[in-house]
C-alpha cells in the first residue's frame, strides 16, 4: 500500500481536525477567527508529530540506523517524518512555527529515546538505512530489490539536502559516513560523496562554529580536485568546478585578512604580512583559472545547445547555465580586480591590471545591465574607477545605481559606502552627508549587515568632516549625527565596532547651551530646552557603551600594560559618564521647570521622568528612582512610560531590600510588595507583571508566610511559562527560610518545603531541564537528606534524568554554572556523608564514593575555583567526620586535606587562607584522638605542617591597618603554637606563646593553652617541667613570669568568682580545672620520681586537694569531684608504693 | 472602465520604475521650503491680527476677544463682537492688550511661572512709551512690581523695595483686576520678612473677596502664618485648618482649597504630636489629587513626609519629601521646604554625603527661603 495513503488514512483516523469534514472546520476558523487558528494549528501538529514518531518507534519492524545514537536518532525520525508530510500537507518551511514543532518534536523524541524501555531492544537492531525505507514502502528487510535501493538513494540525497538546508552540518556529516560505510548503496552513489563532503566541509567552515576553518577548507579542496579528476564524465563536474573556484577565492580572502590583520611594521610581521599576500595571490589566480575554465565549459555547452546538438536540454537548465556563466565572468572581472590590489606597489601594473578589469565590468553591464550580475558590474565599475582615482566617474556610477529603487542588500549600502568615500575623497563631506541623509532614510538605518555598518561608518566621516568645517549649531548638529549613528554601529557589531569606538571616544563632550544652539535666551521654551536635554542623553548613552565596553576590555587584557592602558580609559570613561549623568539630570530638571500643567505635555514630561529615574537608579540613588519611578507608575497607568517606571521602582526597592539589615526590611519590604501588587494589577500578563510575582513571593517567603507566597503563585495562570519556576523558587525559598528556624521548627518548615520540591521537580521534569530545575533538585537532595533521607537525596542528585550530578557528568548546558555545579558537589557529599550516620551503610563503600566525588571535584579545578564554595563543602564534611567510624574516618580526612590544600597557596585572600588553618588544626585535633599512640601522633603531625607553614607565611606580611592588624598577628600566633604543640615541637610552641602573651599577658585562654604545653611537654621530657606547669615561666624584665601556670590561673579565677555570681559562673570551670591540673602535675612528678622531690610532689598535691576541699567542698560539682577522688586513690597508691 | 494611459511609452515605464533618486529629494526640499515660507507669513499675519484687539485669556488658556473697556477689583468687561461680556478677575489668567509689545505676552508667561529672571530680562528691554493705554501701562507696573517681588523672594534680597513698588501699584491702581494677586504677593513679602501681622493683614484681604475658592486661599494663608509661627500658634493653625474644611463648599476650586487645607492640617498634626491621625487623610488625598495639581500634592507629599518623620519613619519620611523635590519644580516654597527636611533625614541615616548635596541645593537655589535660613 502507498505509504502516502497510509499517512492520510493514519492522520483522519488519529485527528479529526485533519480529515474531510475537519477541512471545512480549519476553513471557517481560518478565515473568521484567525487568531484562534494559529494556535490550534500548532497544538495540532505537535500532536500529529509526536503520534508520528510513537508509531514510528513503536512498529515491529524496528527504525533504521539512525536510531544508533541517542539524541540524534530522535532527528533522524523527525526529520524524515517532516519530510514525507511536507508535501503531503503543503508545510511552508519558512514557517517559523513548523520550526519550533520540529524543535520541540527533536526533543520530546531524544527524551523518549533515552528513557523508554524500548530503547535498548531499538539500538540492538540491524543499523541499515534501507531497512526503514523498505517498511516505508510496506516491504520487509529481506525484499530489498534494485528498485528499493534506487529509492534510498534518492531519499538518502533528498535526507542530505534537508539536512544542510537546516543547518543540521554535523549530523549531515555522520550521515554522510555511516552511508559510506553501508552496503546497501551502490558504487557510482556513493562517488559523489566526495563531492557532497566537500561541499558539506565548505559549510561547516563558513557557519562560524568552528575553529579549524582553513584545515576544512583545504580537506574540502582536495576532496573536490579528487572527485573532478576521477569523474570526468560526472553530470556534477561543473558544480564541483563552480564549487572549486569559490573555495579558492574564499581561501585568497582568508590570506588577505589575515595579511591585513597584521598590526605591526616589524621585521617578522613584514614577512609573514608577504606570505599571506603571496598565498593571496595564488589563491586568487587558481580561482580566477578556476572560473575561466568554467567560463569556457559553459560557453561551448551553450553554443552546443544554441547549435541545436543537444535538444534534451530543458530551458530552466540553459537559464541556470547563462546565470552561472555570467556570474563566473563578473568573478573573474572581481579577482581581477583584486589582484590589482595587490599591485598598488607597482604602478604601472597596477593600472593596466585596473584596465583588464574594467573592461570585463563595462562589457557586462553592457550585456546585462537587466540581471543582478549587470548591476553589481555597474558597480565596480565604479570601484574601478575610484581606485584609479577618477572620483567624478566613479560618482557617476555609483549614482547611477543609487537611483535604483529596488538595488538589493548589500549591494545598495556597498554602493553608498563607496560613493561617501569618492566624496569624502574630492573634499564634498556635505554632498556625502546629503546622499548618506537620503540612504539613512530609505533603508540605512535598518540594516544591520557588515555594509550597512561600513557605510554607515563613512558617513560619520563626512558628519565629523563637516563638523570640523562648521561651527555652533551645525557642528553641534553634526557631531551629534555622527554619535548616534557611531552608537548604531556599536550595536550592529562586527569588524568596524573598533573604528567607531576610537571615533566615539574622540567625540568632544560639549554640554549644548542655547548658545550653541543657536537659540535666544529669552526663548528657551520647554520643548528647546528637551532637545538639548535630550542631545546631552545621546552622550551619555555613548559614554555609557564606552564604559561597558572598555570594562569588556580591561577583562580581555593581558599584558601587564594594555591592563593598565585599558584601565585608564575605563577610569575615563566612568568620569565622563559620570559627568554627563549629572548634566542631563541637570537639564532634565530645568527643563521641567519650563513645562506647563498642559495635557499635552504630560508623555514628554513622564518621558523625561523615566530617563531621570533610570539617571537616579543607575547612580545608585535607589529612593529617588524608586519616587520618581513609583509616581509616574501610579499616576499615569496610560502611559507608554509607565511600565518602565514601575519596573525601575520595583527594582529600586528590591535592591534596597537585598542591602538592608535584616532586621531592618520593614520600609523596603512594605514598598516592594505595594509596588509589585501594582504591577501585578496592572500588568498582570507582562514580562514585568511575572518579576513582579515572583518578588511577592520572595518577600512572602523571607516572612516564612507561605500561605501568601502560595495565593501570589495562584495568580500565575497555570499555562503560563512563569508558573513551575515559580513554585521551584517557592519551594527553594522556603528550605532557605527552614536554614534561619531551630528545631523543630526548622524540620518542619523543611518538610514542607521537600513536599514542595518534590511535586514542582516532577512537574518540571516533563521538559528540558534548566537550570532552575537543576538548582530545584539540588535543594530537595539538601532537604531530604537534612530530613535523614540522606539515601533518597544521593539517588536523586543521580538521577539519569534529572539528576544534577549526571547532567553534570553529561556536559549538559542546564549545569553550566559553576554556583549550581558546586551546589550539587556540596549537596552529594553532604548526602554521602550523612549515609555514614545510619545504620545499615556499609561505610567502606560509602568512604569510597566521598573519595571519588573529592577527586572528580579536584580535577573540576574550574567548577569549584571559588574558594568559599571548597571552604563550604570541607566544612559540611568535617561536620559529618564525627559520625562515621575510625576507618572512615581516616579517609574522609585524607580527602578533606586534599581539598583545602587547593585553595591554601597565597594567591587565596588572608580570610580565607585562616579558614584553612582553622580546619587544618581541627584535623590535626581529630587525628590526635586515634586509637593507637603512633596513628595519633603522625596523624597529628601531617595536618598541623601545612597549617605551620601557612602561618609562617602570614605571620611574614606586613601591618596593612586591614587584614592584617596586631590582633590578626596575634591570633596566628597562638595558632601556629598550637600547630607546633600538635607536632610534639613543645619548646617552639611555648616561644610562640611567650611572643603572643608578652603583648597581651591577660588573655586567660592563651594562658591555659601556654600552661598545657607546658604540662603535655612534660609527659615525654623532664619532669622540671611540672614545676612550670605549676609555678609558670619565661619571666619578663622584672621577674613576673609570662606564662602564668595552673597556680596563678586558679588564682586568678578565684578573684574574678568572687565579684558576683556572674563572674563565678564564667569562671567556677576554669577554677577547678586548674586546681585539678595543679593537684595532677605533682602526682605526675611524684610518679616518675623519688626521694624528697617525691615527698614534696605528693604533700603539694595533698594540700591543693585540702585547700580547694576547704574552700568548696563539693569540689565543684560531681565531674571534678570525681577526678579530685580518682587523683586521691592515685596518691594514696603513691604512698601505699613508698611504704 | 480603466482609461488607457496616454504616456505609457517604454522610455516612461523605465522612469516610473525609478525610485526618486536625490535630485528628486532636492526638488521636494525647495517645495517644502516654499510651503514654509507660506506657512510662517501666514502665521505673522495671525499674530497681527490677534494683536489688533484685546484678549482676556482664562485660566483654562481660552482668550475671549473683543476690547477692555473696564476694569475692577472683581471683574473686566469686554466688549466683544457679540456684546459685553463680564469676567470675574479672579478666573483671568493674564489680558493682551492691544497695541503693546508682542514680548509683553511672554513677561505674563514667565512671571506666572515663576521664572522671574527670564520676566524681568525681557521686562528691562521694553519701553515704556509703547504703551498708551491706561489699562496696559498699569498691567506693567504691575508686572514689573511682582517680578521684583518674586526676584526678591528668590534672593533674599530688596524684599524691602520689592513691599514698596506693590504698595505703590495697590495705590495707584486701588482698582485693578490684579488687586488680590497683588494683595497675596505683599502677604508673601511680610511672611518672608517674618512680619506675621502684616502678613496676616495682606492676607486677610482675600478674605473679603467675593470668590468662595479665594476667600477660602486667603483663610488657609491666614493659618499659614500662624502654622509657620510654631510653637503655640500651632493649635490655632489647627482650628483655623478645622474651619476651612467644615466650610460648606460645592465650587471646584473651593474644594480644592478645602483639599491643601486638609493636607496643612495633617502636617499641623503632626508637629502637635499626632502624626497618625493624618497619614491616612494624606495618602488618600494624593490618591484623589490630579497628578498635574502639583501646589496639592507637593502639600500633601511635605505634609505626609511631616508625620513619617515625627513617626520615626525616616526612610517612608525620605520618599515622601522626594516626591516634592524631584517631581513639583514649580513649588518653589514646598521644594524648600523638602529640600531642607531631605539634607536632615539624610544625616540621620548616615549618608553625609547626599545630606550636603541636599544642603548644598537649599542654599544656592531657595537662598531666600526660610527653610534655607533655618541651620
Amino acid at each position: 500500500m502507498d505509504s502516502r495513503v497510509e499517512l492520510q488514512r493514519e492522520r483522519r483516523r488519529r485527528h479529526g481536525w485533519w480529515s474531510d469534514s475537519g477541512v471545512k472546520r480549519q476553513a471557517f476558523l481560518s478565515r473568521r477567527l484567525p487568531f484562534l487558528w494559529q494556535p490550534l494549528k500548532l497544538v495540532a501538529w505537535k500532536w500529529a508529530l509526536l503520534g508520528r514518531v510513537w508509531n514510528y518507534l513503536s512498529a515491529p519492524s524496528p527504525p533504521p540506523f539512525l536510531l544508533a545514537a541517542h539524541l540524534r536518532a530522535a532527528h533522524w525520525v523527525v526529520i524524515e517524518k517532516l519530510l514525507k508530510t511536507q508535501s503531503m500537507l503543503s508545510v511552508d518551511w519558512n514557517r517559523t512555527w513548523v520550526v519550533s514543532v520540529a524543535g520541540h518534536a527533536c526533543l520530546w523524541g531524544a527524551l523518549f529515546c533515552c528513557h523508554t524501555t524500548r530503547a535498548p531492544h531499538l539500538f540492538a537492531q540491524k543499523p541499515d538505512v534501507v531497512g526503514a525505507d523498505a517498511r516505508a514502502a510496506g516491504t520487509t528487510a529481506s525484499e530489498i530489490t534494485p528498485s528499493v535501493i534506487t529509492a534510498a538513494e534518492q531519499r538518502a540525497d533528498l535526507m542530505f539536502e534537508a539536512l544542510v538546508a537546516r543547518q543540521y552540518l554535523d549530523l549531515a556529516d555522520h550521515f554522510l559516513s555511516r552511508c559510506a560505510a553501508s552496503g546497501q548503496y551502490s558504487e557510482s552513489w556513493k562517488a559523489g560523496n566526495l563531492f557532497r563532503r566537500a561541499t558539506l566541509l565548505i559549510r561547516i567552515a563558513g557557519s562560524g562554529r568552528v575553529k579549524d576553518v582553513d584545515a576544512r577548507l583545504e580537506v574540502a579542496r582536495q576532496d573536490l580536485q579528487t572527485f573532478i579528476k576521477q569523474n570526468p564524465q560526472s553530470p556534477r563536474l561543473t558544480d564541483a568546478n563552480l564549487e572549486l573556484a569559490n573555495l579558492r577565492m574564499t581561501q585568497g580572502y582568508r590570506a588577505l585578512a589575515r595579511a591585513e590583520s597584521t598590526a605591526t611594521e616589524s621585521a617578522a610581521d613584514t614577512k609573514q604580512r608577504k606570505k599571506w599576500l603571496e598565498e593571496t595571490g595564488v589563491a586568487f589566480r587558481s580561482a580566477e583559472r578556476q572560473f575561466r575554465q568554467l567560463k569556457n565549459t559553459l560557453t561551448a555547452q551553450l553554443k552546443a545547445i544554441q547549435s541545436g546538438a543537444a535538444n534534451d536540454v530543458r530551458a530552466s537548465e540553459i537559464d541556470t547555465m547563462r546565470s552561472r556563466l555570467i556570474r563566473a565572468r563578473l568573478t573573474i572581472g572581481v579577482l581581477e580586480l583584486e589582484q590589482a590590489k595587490l599591485l598598488r606597489d607597482e604602478p604601472a601594473k597596477y593600472e593596466k591590471q585596473i584596465e583588464v578589469a574594467l573592461e570585463e565590468f563595462v562589457n557586462l553591464s553592457q550585456d546585462y545591465r537587466e540581471r543582478a550580475a549587470g548591476l553589481e558590474a555597474v558597480f565596480y565599475k565604479g570601484v574601478c574607477h575610484q581606485e584609479a582615482g577618477q572620483f567624478q566617474q566613479a560618482i557617476l556610477e555609483f549614482d547611477s545605481l543609487n537611483s535604483l529603487a529596488a538595488l538589493p542588500e548589500p549591494l545598495l549600502s556597498r554602493n553608498m559606502s563607496h560613493l561617501i568615500q569618492c566624496y569624502l575623497a574630492l573634499g564634498q563631506p556635505r554632498k556625502a552627508i546629503s546622499r548618506g541623509d537620503i540612504w539613512l532614510a530609505r533603508s540605512g538605518s535598518q540594516q544591520k549587515t557588515a555594509a550597512s555598518a561600513e557605510a554607515t561608518l563613512n558617513l560619520c566621516k563626512a558628519y565629523l568632516a563637516e563638523a570640523h568645517a562648521k561651527n555652533g549649531r551645525d557642528a553641534e548638529k553634526r557631531t551629534t549625527a555622527a554619535r548616534r549613528q557611531l552608537l548604531r554601529i556599536l550595536q550592529i557589531g562586527g569588524k568596524h565596532r573598533t573604528e567607531a569606538q576610537t571615533m566615539l571616544a574622540q567625540l568632544p563632550i560639549e554640554v549644548p547651551t542655547p548658545r550653541t544652539l543657536g537659540e535666544s535666551e529669552e526663548k528657551v521654551e520647554f520643548a528647546d530646552a528637551k532637545v538639548r536635554a535630550d542631545r546631552l542623553r545621546t552622550q551619555m548613552q555613548s559614554t555609557a557603551m564606552l564604559v561597558a565596553l572598555n570594562e569588556r576590555k580591561l577583562k580581555t587584557a593581558e599584558s601587564r600594560t594594555s591592563r593598565q592602558a585599558a584601565e585608564q580609559e575605563l577610569r575615563q570613561s566612568e568620569q565622563n559618564h559620570s559627568r554627563l549623568q549629572d548634566e542631563t539630570l541637570k537639564s532634565y530638571r530645568a527643563t521641567l521647570k519650563l513645562a506647563e500643567p498642559d495635557p499635552a505635555l504630560s508623555e514628554s514630561v513622564n518621558e523625561i521622568r523615566h530617563t531621570m529615574a533610570f539617571i537616579e537608579y543607575e547612580r545608585m540613588n535607589y529612593l529617588a528612582a524608586a519616587a520618581i519611578g513609583e509616581f509616574v507608575a501610579t499616576r499615569y497607568p496610560e502611559s507608554d512610560h509607565a511600565i518602565d517606571c514601575a519596573n525601575i521602582a520595583m527594582a529600586s526597592f528590591q535592591t534596597m531590600l537585598y542591602a538592608s539589615d535584616a532586621k531592618d526590611r520593614e520600609f523596603e519590604e512594605t514598598h516592594l510588595t505595594q509596588i509589585a501588587e501594582y504591577i501585578v494589577d496592572q500588568w498582570p500578563q507582562s514580562k514585568v507583571g511575572q518579576s513582579a510575582i515572583v518578588n511577592l513571593i520572595n518577600v512572602a517567603i523571607a516572612n516564612g508566610d507561605v500561605e501568601q507566597a502560595e495565593s501570589y503563585l495562584s495568580e500565575i495562570p497555570e499555562e503560563s511559562s512563569a508558573r513551575t519556576p515559580a513554585q521551584l523558587r517557592i519551594g527553594v525559598g522556603l528550605y532557605q527560610f527552614s536554614q534561619r528556624l531551630e528545631a523543630p521548627e526548622a524540620a518542619a518548615v523543611c518538610g514542607r518545603a521537600e513536599r514542595l520540591l518534590t511535586a514542582a521537580v516532577e512537574q518540571a521534569a516533563q521538559s528540558t531541564p534548566t537550570a532552575s530545575l537543576a538548582q530545584a533538585v539540588v535543594t530537595l537532595a539538601m532537604a531530604r537528606n537534612d530530613l535523614g533521607r540522606s539515601a533518597d537525596a544521593v539517588e536523586l542528585l543521580r538521577d539519569p534524568k534529572i539528576g544534577p550530578i549526571t547532567l553534570i557528568e553529561n556536559g549538559d548546558p542546564s549545569v553550566a554554572s559553576t554556583y549550581v555545579v558546586a551546589q550539587a558537589y556540596r549537596a552529594l557529599l553532604a548526602s554521602l556523608a550523612g549515609l555514614l550516620a545510619l545504620p545499615d551503610t556499609d561505610s567502606g563503600d560509602v568512604v569510597d564514593q566521598i573519595s571519588n566525588v573529592l577527586e572528580r571535584l579536584d580535577r573540576q579545578s574550574g567548577a569549584i575555583s571559588s574558594s568559599g564554595t571548597v571552604l563550604a563543602v570541607a566544612h559540611d564534611l568535617q561536620r559529618q567526620l564525627e559520625e562515621a567510624d575510625p576507618q572512615a574516618r581516616r579517609k574522609l580526612r585524607e580527602g578533606l586535606a586534599k581539598l583545602l590544600a587547593k585553595i591554601s597557596d597565597a594567591s587565596q585572600p588572608m580570610e580565607t587562607r585562616q579558614r584553612v588553618v582553622d580546619m587544618y588544626l581541627a584535623l590535626a585535633d581529630q587525628a590526635a584522638s586515634e586509637s593507637t599512640e603512633d596513628a595519633a601522633n603522625a596523624g597529628a603531625k601531617r595536618y598541623s605542617l601545612p597549617a605551620q607553614q601557612i602561618i609562617r607565611e602570614l605571620l611574614a606580611l606586613p601591618n596593612d591597618g586591614k587584614a592584617m592588624t596586631e590582633n590578626v598577628r596575634l591570633q596566628l600566633q597562638v595558632k601556629l603554637a598550637l600547630a607546633l604543640r600538635m607536632a610534639g615541637k613543645y619548646e617552639e610552641a611555648v616561644d610562640q606563646f611567650e611572643k603572643a602573651l608578652n603583648v597581651r599577658n591577660r588573655v586567660v585562654n592563651v594562658q591555659v593553652e601556654a600552661t598545657e604545653t607546658y604540662q603535655m611537654a612534660a609527659t615525654v621530657g623532664s619532669t622540671k617541667l611540672y614545676d612550670l606547669a605549676v609555678r609558670g615561666g619565661r619571666p619578663n624584665q622584672e621577674g613576673a613570669n609570662i606564662i602564668w601556670g595552673w597556680k596563678k590561673l586558679s588564682s586568678v579565677a578565684g578573684a574574678q568568682m568572687s565579684q558576683g555570681e556572674e563572674k563565678a559562673a564564667q569562671f567556677r570551670d576554669l577554677f577547678f580545672r586548674s586546681r585539678y591540673n595543679m593537684a595532677l602535675c605533682r602526682v605526675l612528678q611524684a610518679e616518675r620520681e623519688s626521694g624528697q622531690i617525691r615527698t614534696n610532689a605528693i604533700r603539694d598535691a595533698q594540700q591543693t586537694i585540702r585547700i580547694t576541699r576547704s574552700l568548696y567542698p563539693d569540689l565543684g560539682g560531681d565531674t571534678w569531684n570525681a577526678k579530685f577522688a580518682q587523683l586521691s586513690k592515685r596518691i594514696v597508691a603513691i604512698n601505699g608504693n613508698r611504704r | 472602465m480603466i482609461c488607457p494611459r496616454i504616456h505609457d511609452s517604454p522610455e516612461q515605464t523605465q522612469r516610473t520604475r525609478q525610485r526618486p533618486g536625490p535630485y528628486a529629494a532636492g526638488r521636494w526640499r525647495t517645495v517644502r521650503w516654499i510651503a514654509f515660507v507660506l506657512c510662517g507669513l501666514s502665521a505673522h499675519l495671525s499674530v497681527a491680527v490677534a494683536q489688533s484687539t484685546d484678549a482676556v485669556v482664562v485660566k483654562d488658556g481660552s482668550p475671549i476677544r473683543g476690547e477692555v473697556v473696564s476694569a475692577t477689583r472683581t471683574e473686566v468687561t469686554v466688549q466683544g463682537e457679540d456684546g459685553k461680556r463680564i469676567i470675574p478677575a479672579y478666573a483671568i489668567k493674564y489680558i493682551l492688550f492691544a497695541g503693546e509689545p508682542s514680548s509683553m505676552r511672554r513677561v505674563r508667561v514667565a512671571a506666572g511661572s515663576g521664572q522671574a529672571d527670564k520676566a524681568k530680562r525681557t521686562l528691562d528691554r521694553l519701553d515704556e512709551s509703547q504703551f498708551e493705554r491706561l489699562l496696559a501701562k498699569a498691567d506693567l507696573q504691575f508686572y514689573r512690581a511682582l517680578v521684583n517681588q518674586q526676584l526678591a523672594l528668590e534672593s533674599a534680597q530688596g524684599m524691602a523695595s520689592a513691599a514698596a513698588n506693590l504698595l505703590r501699584f495697590v495705590k495707584e491702581n486701588p482698582d485693578s483686576h490684579h488687586f488680590y494677586e497683588a494683595a497675596e504677593a505683599l502677604g508673601d513679602l511680610a511672611l518672608a520678612m517674618q512680619r506675621y501681622p502684616d502678613a496676616a493683614r495682606f492676607y486677610g484681604s482675600l478674605e473679603k473677596s467675593p470668590w468662595p475658592g479665594l476667600r477660602l486661599q486667603g483663610a488657609i494663608l491666614m493659618a499659614d502664618t500662624l502654622h509657620s509661627q510654631g510653637g503655640d500658634q500651632l493649635p490655632e493653625a489647627l482650628k483655623r485648618y478645622e474651619v476651612i474644611i467644615a466650610t460648606h463648599a460645592e465650587e471646584e476650586d473651593a474644594v480644592r482649597q478645602q483639599q491643601v487645607a486638609a493636607a496643612r492640617r495633617a502636617s499641623c498634626l503632626a508637629e502637635l504630636g499626632k502624626p497618625e491621625e493624618g497619614k491616612a487623610a494624606l495618602r488618600s488625598l494624593i490618591a484623589e489629587a490630579k497628578p498635574t495639581d502639583s501646589e496639592l500634592l507637593a502639600v500633601s507629599y511635605n505634609a505626609l513626609g511631616d508625620c513619617h518623620r515625627v513617626s520615626g519613619q525616616a526612610k517612608d519620611a525620605l520618599l515622601a519629601y522626594l516626591h516634592t523635590e524631584l517631581l513639583f519644580a514649580d513649588q518653589r516654597e514646598m521644594r524648600a521646604e523638602a529640600l531642607y527636611q531631605i539634607a536632615k533625614l539624610w544625616a540621620q541615616l548616615g549618608d553625609d554625603d547626599r545630606s550636603a548635596e541636599a544642603r548644598q541645593m537649599l542654599d544656592q537655589e531657595f537662598a531666600a527661603s526660610r527653610w534655607a535660613t533655618i541651620p
